[in-house]
């Protein structure tokens, strides 16, 4: 297991991130994880760099664990992975001790994820809440002048879905990245 | 010689920042191109471009550019980075030149890359002045990505030392020079190691070897303080 935070400007809900060439191997594995979230996404040449491609390729199977925001410790999503990994031993054969229950994970691949990014630099102020089911049309923040306060932007969902992705960081440039929803193509 | 804006780029809370380009020769022919400073610590790569310019500049008012060849030197798409001292975008620690060809919907540093990269493909040449990842000395070459399109040859008319021919490792091919390559520009990485030196007179002998620039002054050498 590859266990990761998200970087300092995103807050992700706990989640495993597969290759489209492993999922068949690894989501019966990552099911087990007592994730929120499996996300497959497609190739990508770069990601043929990462430790898990890596081990993966050597025979290791290996997960990928996304949670969190970055330099910051959420208890609760600690706990949720402990357990999570205690289950994933238990059903490997590893674990012969309790295991507590685990939740099914949603099932998501890139068409149905989509991308909220800023057209304005300023100051980010969210209106919906991470992990919140949102709705298309909904509200989703305000990007503001830093010194003035005007809102230079409203942002809107464009679908209706899962709010997984959350900006963190309040500064914003144009193109900034801020939220992903789970819920369908545009 | 024509002074351009190409693009602008918004930040939260300073000025927008101009990414400025000048073009030489004739216009709308797209010869070479040369980037240069992606990152806010290269500074000497910027320099170089700035010197290129008042070269280039001398160049055109004596009638030295060949017919039909256009030249455009972009001395710097970071000058954010620049301002604060910092080598990758000062936002969120992203290298442009591992964004591309870039996205115009994408991340900032994308759409940057994608902005950069739209003014700078359909050219028959491309120059990066690049730095290495690691600080330290080096002797100034030429680096190329062995994609399959490069022309090792045309590498040697910078009359540097040697060429670099680099195999392309899976997090080379978001960079500059492979997706120039990948878009049909013989593209070249220039390392150097002084800031007056090599950079600029390989780059004119360069240009006047592909037959860019006629004339007598094909090779010479700034000297501090000219």
């Amino acid at each position: 297991m590859d266990i990761h935070a998200s970087n300092i400007f995103l807050w992700e809900i706990p989640q495993v991130r597969l290759s489209e060439n492993t999922a068949q191997d690894l989501v019966p594995l990552a099911r087990h994880l007592n994730m929120n979230l499996i996300c497959i996404y497609a190739s990508a040449t770069v990601l043929e760099s990462t430790l898990a491609y890596s081990l993966n390729a050597a025979g290791t199977p290996t997960l990928v664990v996304e949670m969190g925001v970055g330099m910051r410790i959420t208890r609760a999503y600690t706990q949720q992975l402990f357990h999570g990994i205690l289950s994933l031993m238990s059903y490997m054969g590893i674990w012969k001790g309790s295991v507590s229950p685990t939740a099914s994970p949603i099932i998501s691949t890139d068409g149905h994820v989509s991308f909220i990014n800023a057209s304005s630099p300023g100051i980010f102020l969210p209106s919906a809440d991470h992990a919140s089911q949102v709705e298309a049309g909904q509200e989703l923040g305000m990007i503001v002048d830093p010194l003035t306060g005007n809102i230079r932007e409203r942002l809107t969902c464009p679908v209706s879905g899962l709010l997984f992705t959350l900006r963190e960081y309040p500064v914003v440039s144009g193109g900034s990245l801020v939220a992903r929803i789970l819920g369908g193509s545009l | 010689m024509r002074e351009k804006l190409l693009f602008s780029i918004e930040t939260p809370y300073r000025p927008s920042l101009p990414v400025k380009g000048w073009l030489f020769g004739t216009a709308g022919a797209k010869s070479l191109a040369v980037m240069g400073a992606l990152r806010g610590n290269e500074l000497q790569q910027m320099y170089i471009c700035s010197q290129l310019i008042q070269k280039l500049k001398v160049l055109e008012e004596k009638g030295c550019f060949s017919q039909d060849c256009g030249v455009l030197v972009i001395p710097c798409a970071n000058q954010f980075s620049m301002n604060v001292g910092r080598r990758f975008w000062a936002s969120d620690n992203t290298d442009i030149n591992r964004m591309f060809p870039g996205y115009d919907k994408g991340e900032t540093t994308q759409r940057i890359a994608a902005r950069i990269f739209q003014v700078l493909q359909g050219y028959r040449y491309g120059v990066q002045l690049s730095s290495f990842y690691l600080p330290g000395d080096l002797i100034p070459h030429v680096r190329m990505m062995e994609t399959g399109y490069q022309r090792t040859e045309e590498a040697m008319d910078f009359g540097l030392p040697y060429v670099v021919l680099r195999t392309p490792q899976p997090y080379d091919t978001t960079t500059l020079n492979y997706n120039w390559q990948i878009w049909d520009t013989q593209a070249f990485s220039l390392y150097s190691r002084e800031v007056l030196q090599a950079g600029c007179s390989g780059r004119i002998f360069f240009a006047h070897r592909s037959q860019l620039v006629n004339g007598h002054e094909v090779a010479f050498r700034i000297l501090p303080g000219s």
